[in-house]
């Protein structure tokens, strides 16, 4: 069944059709969700906030873009309101925090710089983090997500910009792994 | 430079797919948590509420547009003898002027109920009438989003997302659990919807004749 149908039958009240639907998009929304948040809970979180408040809204799609791409945005809304709901519990609890993210030593050349990049990742602002992710990892386009995040293209180019220039100043020890490429 | 770029995107694709990968997400569980509010979600409204709705709905546009016009005629009233409005082109700078008044006199109607929601919200008040006023302006809103007119992206984003948060509202049940208004009220404080308004808003003009 196409798409348009399966949401034409959800708007109509048909809960089967709900369940199709949300079956053909909740692993690239949860993938996503967790991707952002690194937390498995909270990406639940995100991916039921993002299905409710897309069924609420479904008499709003208009077919415009496709039913994943106005999907995702709202899913990254979601996600975003929910770091930074997390983010001020952190903020308020920080003492009872430290010392968790201690990173174990370990040889291995390809994990080490695995770690790093991922630490160099994390310690990204937010939102040159979220636009490298849906970037480099996810594979969106500038154009889908300046429609997702609801900033211009060239925001999102220059934001790509920076968190490539800071990963590749966290990363320069390893300088010899892309240049070689 | 470019190249480089390339080179080095490419490295970071190979070496972060792993970062924060997901688990196979447990789907059905989820989906559990949230089927009543989808079941309430996409339930076929009464069709007398429909009737209401499209009422209300239809007496809002109309007051939009009456008030839209009275606003452009008066901005662009001028010593000179008016052109007659039927030579008005929909691309004239007046359309765009009433179109733009009109979509400001939306907004700040719609900021006033927004701070009304999020007071009532974390006073606990209900208010039987919040989801009508939300139709309403809801009706109004997919007016002005439904308009061929010329805005700026960061309007017409605020209109989209002023949508979806007024269509949550208009969808909160009377008897809403504690989930359904925490939702809602992170909609609205995380949303950024009320302080973008507030920056599309022009400040108060000072008095004329000065």
């Amino acid at each position: 069944m196409l798409e348009s149908e399966l949401i034409e039958r959800v708007r109509a009240g048909d809960m089967a059709a709900a369940r199709q639907l949300y079956d053909a998009h909740i692993g690239a929304v949860h993938r996503l969700a967790t991707r952002m948040t690194g937390d498995e809970a909270l990406a639940d979180d995100a991916t039921q906030v993002a299905f409710i408040r897309a069924f609420r809204s479904l008499s709003r799609f208009r077919g415009d873009a496709s039913f994943g791409t106005w999907l995702h945005r709202i899913a990254v809304s979601a996600t975003l309101n929910l770091i930074r709901g997390r983010k001020r519990w952190h903020t308020q609890n920080a003492e009872l925090d430290e010392g968790s993210h201690v990173a174990a030593p370990t040889a291995e050349p390809d994990v080490l710089l695995k770690e790093r990049l991922h630490q160099a990742i994390d310690a990204l602002p937010e939102h040159y983090r979220i636009v490298f992710v849906l970037y480099v990892i996810e594979g969106f386009d500038h154009n889908e997500i300046g429609e997702m995040l609801g900033i211009p293209v060239g925001t999102s180019k220059a934001r790509l910009s920076l968190a490539r220039s800071k990963l590749r100043a966290a990363l320069h020890e390893f300088e010899g792994e892309w240049i070689s490429a | 430079m470019h190249d480089d770029d390339e080179k080095f995107d490419e490295f970071l694709r190979r070496a972060a797919r792993d970062y924060n990968a997901a688990e196979r997400p447990r789907s059905d569980a989820l989906w559990t948590a949230i089927e009543p509010e989808v079941a309430r979600a996409i339930a076929p409204r009464h069709p007398l509420l429909r009737l209401r709705t499209l009422v209300v709905g239809t007496a809002a546009i109309a007051a939009t547009l009456v008030l839209g016009v009275a606003i452009g005629r008066w901005t662009s009233r001028s010593p000179v003898v008016a052109p007659p409005v039927a030579t008005a082109s929909p691309d004239s700078s007046s359309s765009r002027v009433h179109a733009r008044a009109m979509t400001l006199e939306h907004l700040a109607d719609a900021e006033v109920f927004l701070s009304t929601v999020r007071y009532e919200l974390d006073s606990g008040l209900p208010d039987a009438d919040r989801a009508a006023r939300s139709r309403e302006l809801l009706a109004r809103t997919r007016v002005l989003l439904g308009a061929s007119q010329q805005r700026s992206p960061e309007v017409a984003r605020l209109l989209e997302d002023l949508e979806l948060l007024l269509a949550e509202i208009a969808a909160l049940p009377p008897a809403s659990s504690k989930l359904d208004r925490s939702l809602l009220d992170e909609s609205i404080r995380n949303g950024d919807v009320i302080p973008r308004i507030r920056a599309t808003l022009p400040a108060p003009p000072r008095a004329a004749g000065a």
